[in-house]
């Protein structure tokens, strides 16, 4: 263990931390399948480490186990914030194999698929305990108002975790950020690109902002 | 045959030398690159818009002279459209929104399952008892299987608050 992050663990570290505000936070990506939680993944990771975090694809359910990356240092003038990505499966009420037999998958992978996308979303709720903040990724080509995005922000309060949500895909003509941005006033929205990378200095200036704000308590 | 002479219709190869000289029949020098050559009514169309000087198409959509448009002109077009876009944006109040998060957050019959397994492949899954992680019970055919560690560590959460 490095001598920094000894101090981390410290208990003047994490005295220093309820004054100052955290300088280090583990963040969980998290939103329903196939709104682009893997591609802000690897944006982040690439735009400030050169690496990525897993592979995309449209078929839903692309992710199935949870991947992180640690330690990724993000700026914005001059505060920083260090952060551990969690990329993790989309959240879902309903899995159907039947819905990947239009990409090209035997009914055996399918039903394959269908069950890891299951293991997933329980996996995805698990890493919620272990989670500092959280990006939640919107389709704002959607509408907003879902069960499951309505439930997780739901959840989301209840558990005191400081909240983003990423209103991704505004690179498509049919994007309505407007929409997502009324939907959920209560939260801070980013318009945002994943793909082609618009508007994410302004996600990054939020997330330090945000989920480095002096630690809160935890209400529970 | 993937160019047209918008003129006289006279269709030509690709990579024909009579796109750079014009038209041998007709000396046009407007080509449209063709998947199937446009007929005779959809070539007219398009030959009368191209006639048209494009002075005379600014001065009709500003309804000024082209020499009279100034940059405000011009920016103040540019927000019309984009305010036009927005409004197709759907803006949602607060009463809207209630409703709406109300609908959707109406209990369903308390059941115990968090998870059904209607067949193998497909499962339906109860998103708010498992981020309130209750214990996960699955359900097949009628049949209940609890799982028992996710069954204690919510006892043991209990126990602690």
């Amino acid at each position: 263990m490095g001598l920094l992050d000894r101090f981390r663990f410290s208990s003047l570290g994490r005295f220093l931390e309820k004054i100052f505000g955290r300088r280090h936070a583990r963040i969980g990506i998290y939103g329903p399948p196939n709104v682009g939680k893997t591609t802000l993944a690897n944006r982040i990771a690439r735009d400030w480490s050169g690496e990525i975090i897993g592979s995309v694809s449209d078929i839903p359910h692309e992710t199935r186990r949870a991947r992180a990356k640690s330690n990724i240092r993000i700026e914005n003038g001059n505060s920083s914030l260090t952060i551990d990505i969690v990329d993790t499966p989309g959240i879902t009420t309903k899995v159907d194999f039947r819905d990947f037999l239009n990409y090209g998958m035997d009914e055996e992978e399918a039903r394959r698929r269908a069950k890891e996308a299951t293991e997933g979303v329980i996996e995805a709720i698990r890493w919620l305990d272990d989670v500092d903040g959280v990006l939640l990724v919107m389709d704002s080509t959607q509408d907003p108002f879902t069960q499951v995005n309505v439930t997780i922000l739901g959840n989301l309060e209840a558990r005191n975790l400081p909240v983003i949500i990423a209103a991704n895909k505004i690179d498509l003509e049919e994007a309505s950020p407007a929409t997502l941005k009324t939907a959920f006033p209560q939260h801070p929205v980013v318009p945002i690109s994943a793909l082609t990378g618009h508007n994410m200095d302004m996600l990054y200036s939020k997330m330090i902002e945000h989920f480095g704000k002096k630690k809160r308590r935890r209400s529970k | 045959m993937p160019h047209q002479c918008l003129n006289c219709g006279e269709i030509f190869d690709d990579g024909s030398p009579y796109l750079l000289k014009g038209c041998p029949k007709c000396g046009g020098k407007r080509f449209f690159y063709i998947k199937k050559p446009l007929t005779d009514e959809e070539r007219e169309r398009i030959k009368k818009e191209t006639e048209e000087k494009l002075e005379e198409k600014i001065a009709k959509i500003f309804q000024k002279n082209l020499e009279e448009i100034k940059p405000d002109d011009i920016r103040k077009f540019f927000m019309d459209i984009s305010a036009n876009k927005r409004k197709e944006a759907l803006i949602i109040d607060d009463e809207e929104r209630e409703k709406r998060i109300k609908e959707l957050l109406k209990e369903e019959k308390d059941k115990p399952e968090t998870i059904v397994i209607e067949e193998p492949g497909r499962y339906k899954l109860d998103i708010k008892s498992l981020l309130e992680e209750e214990p996960i019970i699955i359900q097949k055919d009628g049949s209940y299987i609890i799982h028992l560690p996710s069954l204690f560590s919510m006892v043991d959460k209990e126990r602690e608050d």
